[in-house]
């Protein structure tokens, strides 16, 4: 009966670490849940936008915070482009680097 | 410590109240203008008992050491 | 038709707090309808503790929950609280100014004016009772969107409690199992105590990220820039409102509904995590949070029972939280809430829980901890 409320899913793509690593990124999915379900070990900790731990840069390509990221990350780190992984969410395909210890 | 935060809580508490019945506002509440004022006195005295609270008893009140045994450490 | 059951089930709180706001406003013995609706809650809770239900995926792991539905619903919610404060504010001024007892029909509904001292009680515990449930939207709605966020404070802010929204995500979901989190109870603490001092503690954390972080960008304190003030102007109309409707006695209504709000609000704190330990640091896991699945505390607290999968998987809509074989009490909330009421009967109940938690769940470091107390 609410299916026509139901969004249709649109997939982005994440180039991580200049192509170390390409996921996709379901629309509504953030792109560390989305990362962790394809087998990147992602640093994280929380998942709540709390730690800061999933810090990312992002290179190229329009996201959606999903929280203030000023909460956590501070105003240089916000200037260099980074972002919470675990709160963020695609508007389109998107570079990004992040620190990923294997 | 405990009891010295409440006790400035209840002094501070005591003033403010004091003012607010000697100024009648107990007989003009109804007044939309007195409702505000009140309004706006009663939430600054609870924001200042918070504070009373956090500056005199600090993170102890929080500490787990008092539900552990004797001889017990971190 | 799955969609349409998936969606639907978490309108139990939508629907009795309407009921509840309904009676406010029939009156007479209707005023009760709040706490029968409680009480109902209890029964309902206790004789369904064994049905546990999965989440709800289809073969492509898609959820059948639809977030644009329960998103929109938990916005309305605010609402739905704000009604039921102006329904027992006006109640309190029909008290005060001893309005005489006869009945109206306004569209189509009989409505008894007047109020007698003891339905005034009712109607304040009524009220109190439904508006201590706001916790569990205040709660999902901290973990999403930025409007969602300032949502969640002003539901939490008709509780005087706008201080969650950021002592949730930003204290207690990272310090959880360990003193640096108020909102966790360490093994010999009480509901009672708990309530208080997870209150405050929650608020100073509050305070303190606001002077911390209004220091470094040189702003003073005393200003509306800080959001532990702001969350207290939030709080404002209320108290206006409860003044204006009853001076002291509207006052000492509100502070009731407070109370009553806030002890529900730790009360979910106190049972989630009570006795649980992590070391300091270290990873949240499964272990670290009391799941409770049952179907009625499942539909009924949108899934708030689920703090195991909650607290590992912050970022997932509620109807999606799973049940991962975390620790578990065995009985739904309200039940166990009961219990928590009467802390030597707590003690005891769940001592076999933490017994079992200490052998089978904890780690080497946390089993140390928990010898400790």
């Amino acid at each position: 009966m609410f299916k026509f409320l139901k969004k249709k899913n649109k997939n982005f793509k994440a180039i991580i670490n200049s192509s170390m690593y390409k996921i996709d990124v379901k629309s509504g999915q953030n792109l560390l849940s989305a990362a962790l379900l394809q087998g990147i070990p992602w640093p994280h900790k929380c998942r709540v936008g709390s730690c800061g731990t999933c810090k990312c840069i992002v290179l190229k390509g329009t996201i959606k915070p999903e929280i203030d990221f000023a909460n956590v990350l501070n105003a240089e780190q916000l200037k260099s482009g980074y972002v919470l992984a675990c709160k963020t969410a695609l508007k389109s395909d998107i570079a990004v680097i992040v620190k990923i210890i294997k | 410590m405990t009891i010295l935060a409440f006790l400035l809580i209840l002094l501070w508490t005591g003033s403010v109240s004091f003012i607010l019945y000697i100024t009648d506002a107990h007989l003009h509440y109804q007044e939309i203008y007195w409702a505000i004022a009140i309004g706006f006195s009663l939430i600054i005295t609870h924001m200042v008992n918070m504070a009373i609270y956090f500056k005199v008893r600090g993170n102890k009140p929080y500490l787990w050491q008092k539900y552990k045994r004797k001889g017990s450490s971190i | 038709m799955k969609t349409l059951f998936v969606n639907i089930r978490y309108l139990i709180v939508p629907i009795m707090s309407i009921g509840t706001i309904y009676g406010l406003i029939i009156g007479g013995l209707y005023i009760w309808t709040g706490v029968f609706l409680f009480g109902l809650c209890i029964i309902l809770d206790t004789i369904t503790k064994n049905i546990h239900l999965k989440a709800n995926f289809d073969k492509n792991g898609n959820s059948d929950g639809i977030k644009s539905l329960q998103y929109a619903i938990m916005y309305l919610m605010l609402f739905v609280f704000i009604a039921l404060q102006l329904a027992l504010a006006w109640r309190i001024y029909q008290y005060v100014n001893t309005t005489a007892f006869d009945t109206s029909i306004i569209y189509g509904l009989t409505i008894q004016n007047g109020i007698t001292t003891i339905n005034l009680i009712g109607a304040v515990i009524s009220a109190g009772l439904w508006a201590g449930i706001g916790i569990i939207y205040g709660h999902e709605l901290s973990h999403n969107k930025k409007q969602g966020f300032l949502m969640s404070r002003l539901i939490m802010s008709l509780s005087g409690a706008s201080h969650f929204t950021y002592a949730h995500v930003y204290q207690h979901h990272l310090h959880l199992g360990n003193e640096d989190d108020p909102a966790t109870a360490p093994r010999g603490r009480n509901i009672y105590m708990h309530t208080w001092l997870s209150h405050a503690g929650q608020c100073k954390f509050s305070y303190d990220l606001e002077k911390s972080r209004l220091e470094k960008q040189e702003k003073p304190f005393l200003s509306l820039s800080n959001k532990w003030i702001l969350g207290y102007i939030y709080s404002l109309p209320s108290v206006i409102l409860f003044i204006w409707a009853g001076g002291f006695l509207g006052l000492a209504a509100l502070l009731t509904l407070w109370i009553i709000a806030n002890f529900e609000l730790e009360a979910l704190n106190f049972m989630g995590h009570y006795g649980l330990i992590r070391g300091k640091g270290k990873n949240v896991e499964h272990r670290h949070s009391w799941d409770n699945d049952s179907v009625f505390t499942d539909w009924f607290f949108i899934a708030i029972g689920r703090q195991a999968d909650h607290h590992v998987r912050g970022e997932t809509y509620f109807w999606e939280l799973d049940d991962v074989k975390g620790p578990n009490y065995g009985i739904g909330y309200f039940s166990l809430f009961l219990i928590t009421l009467i802390p030597p009967l707590f003690r005891k109940y769940v001592k076999k829980h933490l017994d079992n938690w200490d052998t089978n769940f904890a780690n080497d470091e946390e089993k140390k901890i928990a010898q400790q107390f």
